[in-house]
């Protein structure tokens, strides 16, 4: 028996040491080129005969330089040093080099109607614009990476501090970076420092993109954990641990390609009304405290969105398998809005994301203006309240949750913005002597509607002296499958609605279900008549 | 025991007066006269039924079983009463009378399949404990499976707080239903304390004073059992005062059951009472009960403990 239990410890030791190895190379396989161009004086002979650089002119035309012919064009040296996402200054120094505008006007492609697409070794390529080749429009920073304004130069750089460049990528060595230097040796971004540089290619503006760089093949972002994320372009398989991401990913109408995802978006019936197959596609992945790597894995995703209060090693568990983690926070305003930017980015849906963006922007101006003028005295105490399921127990949302926010955003005082955390529990003898002059009732679930738990409370005689419920100003808030009060893509209906609930006078003229069918219909394609919407509407 | 019985009355009146809601007894409004008579008392009520119904499960247990860690989970009633509500809970989503009803029911199942398991595994106190400790963690994994597959933002919450134990939103018709099997659970208990002390001296002597042992311990279990799923039906789980109010009872009045059976239901109500006072007042935000209940009972405990060894002592 004993010999038996000894010989399963072994066991289960080799094992873990096997599955730890298999998960190290991996991730060894994963690393791309070396990070620090190396001054090393050491030969890179093979290279300076060889084709280094391919030029494709705006009609096709392409043109071969090795490192010589690249040495006989003007030169330009000068300072520099790039500020990675994380923040460290590296890579200070000299580089020589040629301006990309000389090369460029080896193909006639020096024009403000062209981009310039640069394309590493890697695949990796940034697509730049004329601007950016006069060194206009980037940000300049001095040594300790405080900005200051000036003015850089990029160049395709074979020289840092007087040593040659090299990359090593599956063997080969490729000696081209680019670099933006100048006289003073501002530090610049680090997105725009492409190693390994191969390939530049000219080629005509497409309309309406966006000015600076903006990057095909991978996209850059830096998410909430600070981290800076390449995805793979073009995505097409989502994982979503977080529950309000998968929402968010539906507005900016990706929705058909989440594969995984938690409960929340699943039991969405918003999403079911737009996404009838949701619930046979969708596989069930955990949360971003507890999902199944193995399960994430089988999905395959380009991408996986988690929370940025997320569990830390479960999110490098799936990178070290090759799968890029993104962290977001939907849970303030500001942090929404950067949110959508950020997947907008990574979905290839920059528009839809700015838009969505400006909508969010616009509507929270329409309230916020609105309620600016009021005093302490003109706002009302407000008390939000979600029915627990056990029968007359009702939740507040404490001071983390948005639902103040929101409260606090429309001109109204949320009376329970002091307890702490999230939902907690309060008895009615609590709103009693709280005695708040407006009521909201939310409820998550269409089985039992906030309309319904609002019916509870005015048929419960214990609620019968509360003034609200005395005085008939008890809500219910709308719930078209998503309610509107926490960060789903239809809070900012829930703002609209919670200022007009709040102070109908100064909101006289706004229409709810009229902003309601606009949303409806710019980002869904739905008209309000296609929704079912249960709440009050004021 | 009189003065049991009055130290619970003081206990029982001053809670009416307590609450987050303060005003003074002597001027009532319409609304201070719903608050003590809709919320405080309804609540008050259930709470000392719960306390007495526990406490005596808790009692019944640790005699029949002849162990002083028995507690009224001991044959999966709470984990079989948890996974009854939590399934309502999933499967209905908001019906609170379903969730109780079904609560109810599944305590009373868990106990019948540990009752029938324990006739596999073989006769005797011991086969019906572990018995109930596999039906325990049985239900308990399948509460665990549910909270895992549950909605985090709509079911989830509901099912934790479920479990954490609350007497919050307790009605009179919340309890209208339920005072039956639990008044019906204390009195029987209290009505069998002569039975309980001769079984406590083990079968083998109680058969021998001429006691149907299978028919009272079958008996007293299934009145435990009907007590503790009532109590999970109306506030979840309570952990603590099934076993320690017997303990504090025992301390205080003996080890004849004739006198500790009325202490320990009046010992258990006290308790959880207070309890539940203190839950309720303390902050604006209901405390979970299941928290309060361990950190005044224990310290009560060690308090009754040391001052029982100060007087053996002397």
């Amino acid at each position: 028996m004993r010999k038996a239990l000894g010989l399963l410890v072994v066991f289960i030791l080799v094992f873990g040491v096997v599955a730890s190895g298999c998960i190290n190379g991996s991730e060894n396989a994963s690393m791309g080129i070396s990070t620090a161009p190396s001054s090393q004086t050491s030969s890179i002979s093979a290279q300076s005969s060889g084709v280094v650089l391919t030029l494709v002119g705006p009609n096709g035309e392409k043109k071969e330089l090795t490192l010589d012919d690249l040495k006989k064009l003007p030169q330009t040296e000068g300072k520099g040093g790039l500020k990675t996402k994380t923040g460290t200054i590296k890579n200070v120094g000299t580089y020589r080099g040629v301006s990309l505008e000389e090369l460029v006007k080896l193909v006639n492609g020096l024009s403000g109607d062209y981009h310039y697409v640069i394309t590493a070794a890697d695949g990796y390529s940034v697509s730049v614009d004329y601007d950016f080749l006069q060194g206009n429009g980037i940000d300049t920073m001095d040594e300790n990476g405080n900005s200051v304004s000036g003015n850089v130069m990029p160049i395709l750089a074979y020289e840092f501090n007087g040593g040659p460049i090299e990359f090593e990528l599956d063997g080969e060595v490729y000696p081209l970076e680019l670099a933006l230097v100048s006289e003073k040796g501002y530090v610049t971004p680090g997105n725009f420092w492409v190693k390994a540089v191969v390939k530049i290619e000219v080629v005509k503006a497409s309309t309406g993109s966006s000015s600076g760089a903006q990057t095909t093949g991978y996209v850059t972002v830096q998410d909430f954990r600070n981290r800076t994320v390449k995805v793979k372009q073009p995505v097409e398989r989502i994982v979503s641990l977080y529950g309000l991401a998968t929402q968010m990913v539906y507005l900016l109408g990706d929705g058909q390609k989440v594969l995984g995802s938690t409960p929340l978006a699943m039991n969405d019936g918003f999403i079911q009304l737009i996404d009838p197959e949701v619930k046979n596609r969708m596989v069930f992945v955990g949360s971003p405290k507890s999902a199944n790597i193995e399960t994430v894995k089988e999905l395959n995703p380009d991408v996986v969105f988690t929370a940025a209060w997320g569990d830390e090693r479960l999110n490098e568990g799936i990178e070290t398998l090759g799968i890029p983690v993104i962290a977001l926070d939907l849970e303030t305003v500001d942090n929404y809005l950067k949110s959508l930017e950020i997947m907008g980015k990574v979905l290839g849906k920059e528009e839809r994301a700015k838009e969505a963006v400006e909508y969010y922007r616009n509507a929270l101006k329409v309230v916020t203006e609105g309620t600016a003028s009021l005093s302490e005295g003109g706002r009302p105490r407000v008390l939000l309240v979600m029915y627990s399921m056990k029968s007359k127990a009702f939740k507040v949302p404490g001071q983390d949750y948005f639902q103040n926010r929101l409260i606090e955003m429309a001109g109204g005082i949320s009376v329970s913005k002091e307890l702490p955390g999230g939902w907690n529990v309060v008895n009615v003898e609590q709103i009693a002597s709280w005695d708040p002059d407006i009521i909201i009732v939310v409820s998550y679930s269409l089985q039992y509607p906030s309309t319904k738990v609002k019916e509870d409370i005015m048929n419960d005689p214990a609620w019968q002296g509360i003034r609200a419920v005395k005085e008939g100003k008890i809500y219910a808030m709308p719930n078209d499958g998503e309610s509107w009060d926490y960060p789903a893509p239809k809070w900012i209906l829930g703002l609209y609605w919670t200022a007009k609930v709040l102070h109908p006078e100064l909101f006289s003229d706004l229409d709810i279900e009229k902003e309601a069918n606009d949303l409806y219909e710019r980002f869904y394609g739905l008209s309000i008549e296609d929704v079912t919407i249960v709440g009050d509407m004021p | 025991m009189k003065r049991y019985l009055l130290a619970y009355a003081v206990v029982f009146f001053l809670s009416l007066f307590v609450g987050r809601f303060t005003f003074s007894p002597l001027d009532m409004g319409e609304i201070e006269k719903t608050i003590l008579l809709d919320v405080r008392l309804p609540r008050i009520v259930a709470a000392s039924l719960l306390g007495a119904s526990l406490s005596l499960a808790g009692l019944s247990f640790q005699n029949l079983f002849k162990n002083h860690l028995a507690g009224p989970n001991l044959l999966g009633v709470t984990s079989g009463a948890a996974f009854g509500a939590v399934l309502a809970i999933l499967i209905f989503t908001f019906n609170p009378y379903l969730v109780q009803g079904l609560s109810f029911l599944f305590g009373l199942v868990a106990v019948l399949i540990a009752w029938k398991l324990s006739r596999l595994v073989g006769s005797g106190t011991v086969g019906l404990i572990l018995a109930g400790i596999a039906v325990s963690a049985f239900f308990s994994a399948l509460v665990g499976m549910a909270k895992y597959l549950a909605d985090p933002y709509d079911k989830l919450p509901t099912i934790v707080f479920w479990l954490l134990g609350s007497f919050a939103g307790i009605r009179w018709t919340d309890i209208r239903f339920f005072s039956v099997p639990l008044v019906v659970s204390i009195l029987g208990i209290i009505l069998l304390r002569w039975p309980l002390n001769i079984l406590s001296l083990g079968d083998e002597e109680a058969k021998g004073l001429g006691l149907n042992v299978p028919f009272y311990r079958r008996l007293i279990i299934g009145l435990a059992a009907l007590g503790v799923s009532a109590s999970t039906a109306i506030a979840g789980m309570i952990s603590w005062v099934g076993l320690v109010s017997p303990h504090i009872a025992r301390l205080l009045v003996g080890h004849d059951n004739r006198a500790l059976v009325p202490a320990s239901a009046l010992v258990g109500a006290s308790l959880l009472l207070i309890c539940d006072d203190l839950a309720r007042t303390l902050t604006p935000a209901e405390l979970p009960l299941g928290v309060v209940t361990s950190l005044v009972g224990a310290p009560i405990l060690v308090a009754i403990l040391a001052r029982r060894r100060y007087h053996v002592a002397r």
